[in-house]
């Protein structure tokens, strides 16, 4: 079943790879020939009076009958010579032509695989829902996306062709062979489990040590890494000595283990060296024995010496295939667990209905399919079009679910919401998307330049409604302290900037098109009061009004809103307006009342203070 | 200059490569082994034809057996030594690649300690690793196999050729023409083969840099519905790397194609040229054999060699970028002077030193980072033995510069820090940070125990002592609650502890000190007030009896110190205690008046919400 879903990756790629599998196969049938040539041409000098005995010549030789017989019309003793050498040359020419064209089917198997993969996951996993993202771990998404897709194409293209060449060259290897003495092939053969056997168990074996150096090696990174982000600490208690001994000592453990592994490597090359050798000799004494009766000539045996070459070495490495074959199943398995995740566009809406921003929750509940307890229960509210809306409530009450839900990052259970009287669940969740302008709180910016991150969704605008957009955002005066101004990049790989003007430049993001609803999900609490007053200024003087919802825990900042609705526990507390809701007894009234009295307090204080100096 | 463009390179700097070279020099021993080791090897490799022409001329073409048990013998012999050289070889070669990265990763982590504050202030944290990880293994690599793999494919090339040319000059000849062919033929591949790997690796980076941003931007290109055009720009680099890779393989498939053709054109003409004298009788069955098998091993060290040519090339920028590291001076030393008088960094002559009383006094500093930025111009400030000074300010007001400075990470450009009336350029740098104690404004923890991290204030402080402290600004509290008390091991960075347990063992490391002169960054980071109410506590415990500078932000240790400075701009523009700082109704005013709601208003949601 795994083995299937890891040829599964391989898909479309069948034909292809069956060319490159013939033409590696066909290759190692021509790599036989070659001794072969040697073979005939021993054969012919020694035919010849005075060099050899042409009597003792019985081993036919077994190259195709077109090429024997083009090689047996020469016309004298030097002109078949000359045709055995351009035959080999002939052979070799083909051979490394095929070649050629093999190794580059290989790479564009190779690349071309990885590339369709690659940009699988890519997408796939953009589209999985924002779930997924949130639980996920990046740095094992990366891991799965590079290094697992590398192993995967690695064995599906390499080393899978890799058991073709290993077969073909056996096979044809054993097959030349035994036409010219099956004795030599049984004893070359009986050693072939053997090395097979210790080739599989030293790679397995060797793989365990290099993962245990490699938590070695790890360790020490952190040490290094440690002292790179606390430079500061390590000078300013002058334990640079300390620190310097602390590295030496996981230093020298990671380089003895590491010498101790090259011992093992070491000795099974060595080994495999020795195995070789003792090979031909054996196939010089058989050979000896055979000549010595008469059953076997001087040709026949030098094309054997050469065969015999071709059985051993390949087999050295199969067990790295079989190492190989473990890991890809591994990584195949991540790849695919990735895979199966259900896309969130597998269920969505198909409306694109225009969408004017008056959005309605009725009897919305919500919670996650893998626990019991509601986030959201019973929420009801309306918001007209062109409203500004304030939700007010502690951490985790509901406030971002509702925002989560209403751009559709997660699916309600029961009760609806409405835009503009349409179900949400009706209309494509890109096209809602589209339509609401989302600040979130921890905004994410791109490794781009600042003017692309203003304009990067929507990409034709002009420049004059980025400059607009980051204006309103109080962004300008940020902007021209920069020294390449909205050129300068921003985001993992560019300039850092400050928690408040992340925010702006979300904010600014936003605004370039005019969407009909605007959120804040808690956006203007990271600018100070003043900025926050100015956006909001600027946004309440844009011609186009929009359906404004700012979830915020400045109370303030809520004061100003057209409709205040308090959240408590997932359900709605209170809806109403400052007027109304400042009177009636609840959350918002204590704090209305508390921000009062914080005012007395300092002035109290100021004047304790003062009558004190 | 700390650019990772991978332009090519084809300029050796042997000043680099010679750094090096004494590092590989310092295994003198394995070195001589492995040379040793490598000559033989390419002797045992040359031989093994002779021994072939022995075995076919004497006993297959001459039926003469009556050396054979010697041969079988000589022969055993040979695959023993065969054996045993290629174990020794791999076994030395790989003795020195560890130690010659282990050596790099030593040098290189030495060096860091040296190097002032100010190179980890402008140097990527990532780039560093890099050079210590990836590029000396590169590096180690590279150099021990490939000058072991020099050695053997030049003395094979030479044995091979001296057998050659003694048996049969003009078949010797054949196989010395090509040469010159296949090395002009390899120049020219490689240099197109490096050019498309590079490309691909540019790629591949930019590729992974995408992978990241797209997984760690979910939410935000959901949000924002740019999915389609973040993946158009994901499948370009893509393709864009999936050509550069093709381009490579195909050019390195062409490339050994055609370097095998010409090995058999030379095979062919070799059989050619060998038979004609096989014909005449002048040379024997087995030799030609030997010849054709002589002709095919001769291309495979003419190869090696290019391929090792080609890889120091492509290891160039490795290599200055880690000698780089290892050479970089240090911004700040100490005079010989005061070398002699106080030791090194790594010396101390903890005898010669004064202990520290605590007065410090700015006279007259100017200092900037960059040149067109003037942070501090002729600032002046005096600070008594014992006093609290909190420094406050906006960001970017000279706060944390002047903190720079009295550490040392900087030295003022003109100007004198005196610390007991003395200028702190008098003593040794380490003389200062032994007596001085600085606890950060993000914590930093290493993974290793809760004991450890607080020892690492005094790393002689027994047990007890280090319990002592932690007990003194409250550690002890939570830690009992840990399930291995002060051995539990605190995750890499501290991960396992709260922001708040992270600040209170970053002060006990600091109490554990016992420093006169203590500075202290103060976080900015809100935490829940029931924490903030231990940080308070355990902050005027660190402070008491001290002098202190601190880059305050809290409103207690602001109202608390013996002297406000607020700076702006690198002045100071209002100087006082609370009381007097207040009643100017100036900018501190407004300063305390934000602060106040701030921390009032958290106080109230953490209660309320």
């Amino acid at each position: 079943m795994r083995l299937r879903r890891l040829l599964g990756l391989a898909r479309g790629f069948f034909v292809l790879f069956l060319v490159a599998a013939f033409l590696t196969a066909f290759h190692q049938w021509t790599y036989t020939n070659i001794p072969l040539f040697t073979q005939y041409l021993i054969r012919h000098l020694l035919q010849q009076p005075g060099i050899g005995d042409a009597t003792v010549i019985v081993n036919p030789v077994n190259l195709p009958s077109f090429v024997i017989d083009y090689l047996a019309r020469g016309t004298s003793v030097l002109n078949v010579v000359i045709r055995i050498a351009t035959g080999l040359l002939t052979l070799q020419f083909f051979r490394f032509t095929l070649r050629f064209f093999e190794m580059s089917l290989r790479g564009f198997l190779h690349e071309r695989m990885g590339e369709r993969m690659r940009i699988k996951m890519y997408r796939h996993i953009q589209d999985l829902p924002y779930e997924f993202h949130n639980k996920a771990d990046s740095g094992d998404l990366i891991q799965r996306v590079t290094s697992d897709v590398e192993t995967t194409t690695n064995f599906l293209t390499g080393r899978l062709l890799d058991i073709v060449f290993l077969m073909a060259t056996l096979f044809f290897g054993a097959y030349q062979l035994y036409l010219i003495n099956p004795i030599m092939v049984w004893v070359s053969l009986s050693i072939v489990p053997l090395v097979a056997a210790s080739s599989t168990i030293y790679f397995l074996k060797i793989d365990k040590i290099f993962k245990a150096i490699e938590e070695m090696e790890s360790e020490m990174m952190t040490v290094i890494q440690e002292n790179l982000s606390g430079a500061r600490v390590v000078r300013a208690f002058a334990n640079e000595q300390y620190e310097i001994e602390k590295m030496e000592g996981k230093n020298h453990v990671y380089t003895k283990e590491l010498i101790r592994a090259n011992k093992i490597v070491a000795i099974y090359w060595g080994a495999m060296d020795f195995v070789g050798i003792v090979q031909y000799l054996v196939i010089i004494a058989i050979g000896v024995h055979f000549v010595q009766r008469g059953l076997m000539d001087a040709a026949a045996v030098v094309a054997a010496l050469m065969l015999v070459g071709m059985l051993i070495w390949p087999i050295r490495g199969l067990g790295r295939i079989i190492n190989d074959f473990g890991k890809a199943l591994v990584a195949s398995d991540r790849i695919n667990e990735i895979i199966d995740k259900v896309s969130e566009y597998q269920k969505d809406g198909s409306q694109t209905p225009e969408i004017k921003g008056q959005i309605e929750f009725k009897d919305v509940s919500f919670k996650f399919s893998d626990t019991d307890q509601h986030l959201l229960t019973h929420v009801n509210f309306t918001i007209d079009a062109g409203q500004t809306v304030a939700i007010i409530g502690r951490t985790g009450s509901g406030k971002s679910t509702i925002i989560n839900l209403l751009l559709r990052m997660y699916d309600y259970q029961s009760g609806d919401i409405l835009i503009d009287g349409i179900p949400l669940q009706d209309i494509q969740k890109k096209h809602i998307r589209r339509h609401i302008g989302v600040v979130l709180q921890d905004p994410f910016l791109y490794s781009k330049t600042v003017y692309e991150n203003i304009a990067i969704a929507q990409k034709d605008a002009d420049q004059e409604s980025v400059r607009r957009a980051a204006e309103i955002a109080a962004l300008e005066k940020d902007i021209k302290t920069f020294k390449q101004g909205y050129e300068t990049i921003v985001g993992e790989k560019g300039t850092t900037l400050s928690g408040g003007q992340k925010q702006r430049v979300a904010i600014a993001r936003v605004l370039v098109a005019d969407k009909p609803i605007l959120i804040f999900d808690d956006a203007l609490s990271a600018v100070d009061t003043k900025t926050d007053m100015m956006i909001r200024n600027a946004l309440a003087d844009k011609e186009s009004k929009q359906t404004t919802i700012i979830i915020t825990h400045r109370i303030t900042t809520a004061k100003e809103a057209d409709q205040i609705i308090v959240i408590e526990n997932g359900s709605i507390a209170a809806i109403g307006t400052h007027a109304v809701l400042s009177k009636q007894p609840g959350l918002y009234k204590k704090l209305w009342s508390i921000q009062g009295k914080l005012e007395q307090e300092f002035q109290a204080m100021l004047k304790a203070g003062e009558r004190h100096a | 200059m700390h650019s990772d463009d991978q332009d090519i390179q084809y300029k050796v700097r042997f000043s680099t490569w010679k750094k090096i070279l004494g590092i590989i020099f310092k295994s003198k021993k394995h070195l001589i082994r492995l040379a040793t080791y490598s000559g033989l090897l390419a002797m045992a490799d040359a031989a093994i034809p002779l021994f072939n022409r022995y075995a076919i001329d004497n006993f297959f073409v001459d039926g003469n057996y009556q050396n054979f048990p010697y041969f079988v013998a000589a022969n055993l012999l040979l695959a023993v030594v065969f054996g045993l050289l290629i174990w020794g070889f791999i076994y030395e070669a790989g003795i020195i690649e560890a130690e010659t990265s282990y050596e790099l990763r030593r040098q290189a982590f030495q060096n860091l300690q040296r190097l002032s504050y100010s190179y980890f202030d402008q140097t990527p944290q990532g780039w560093v690793m890099a050079r210590m990880t990836s590029d000396a293994r590169r590096l180690s690599l590279i150099i021990s196999w490939g000058l072991v793999d020099f050695v053997w494919a030049g003395l094979s090339m030479i044995f091979i050729l001296v057998i050659l040319f003694i048996t049969n000059a003009q078949l010797a000849l054949i196989v010395t023409i090509i040469v010159p062919f296949m090395v002009v033929i390899a120049y020219v591949f490689r240099r197109i083969i490096l050019k498309h790997h590079r490309v691909a690796r540019k790629h591949n980076s930019q590729l992974t840099a995408q992978y990241s941003e797209s997984f760690l931007g979910a939410k935000t290109t959901k949000s924002l519905s740019i999915e389609e055009g973040n993946f158009m720009e994901f499948a370009e680099t893509a393709r864009m790397m999936k050509r550069a890779s093709i381009r490579a393989v195909v050019s390195s498939a062409m490339f050994s194609s055609i370097i095998m053709i010409l090995a058999f054109v030379a095979v062919a003409t070799t059989m050619y040229r060998g038979s004609i004298q096989v014909l005449q009788m002048a040379i024997t069955i087995g030799t030609l054999q030997m010849f054709i098998a002589y002709t095919i091993n001769f291309f495979e060290p003419v190869m090696s060699i290019s391929r090792i040519l080609s890889d120091f090339q492509n290891a160039q920028a490795s290599a200055e970028r880690t000698v780089g590291l290892i050479e970089t001076k240090p911004d700040l030393i100490d005079t010989p002077e005061v070398e002699a008088a106080y030791g090194t960094l790594f010396e101390n002559k903890t005898e010669n030193w004064e202990p520290l009383e605590g007065s410090v006094e700015f006279k007259d500093i100017s200092f900037h980072y960059k040149e067109d930025e003037i942070i501090l111009d002729h600032f002046n400030l005096v600070i008594a033995k014992g006093q609290s000074v909190a420094l406050v300010g906006h960001t970017g007001s000279g706060k944390t510069t002047l903190v720079n400075l009295l550490c040392r990470f900087y030295e003022p450009r003109a100007g004198q820090i005196l610390i007991d009336g003395k200028d702190y350029r008098e003593r040794s740098i380490n003389w200062l940070h032994k007596r001085l104690g600085y606890v950060l404004q993000t914590p930093h923890l290493f993974s290793t125990t809760v004991m450890e991290n607080i020892r690492y204030g005094r790393l002689d402080a027994s047990d007890e002592a280090v319990i002592r402290a932690a007990q003194m600004v409250g550690v002890d509290a939570f830690v009992n609650d840990l399930e291995e008390g002060y051995h539990t091991h605190v995750g890499e960075g501290g991960s396992r502890l709260s922001v708040g347990q992270k600040q209170l063992i970053s002060f006990a490391r600091a109490v554990l000190a016992d420093p006169r002169i203590l500075i202290l960054d103060e976080a900015t980071s809100s935490i829940d007030s029931e924490s903030e109410q231990v940080i308070q506590e355990a902050t005027n415990i660190l402070l008491k009896g001290r002098t202190s500078i601190i880059v305050a932000h809290r409103l207690s240790t602001i109202v608390n110190a013996d002297l406000i400075v607020m700076l702006d701009m690198g002045k100071i523009t209002e100087m006082g205690n609370h009381e007097q700082l207040l009643a100017k109704r100036g900018e501190y005013f407004e300063l305390y008046r934000n602060q106040f709601f701030k921390e009032k208003e958290k106080e109230l949601e953490d209660q309320i919400l």
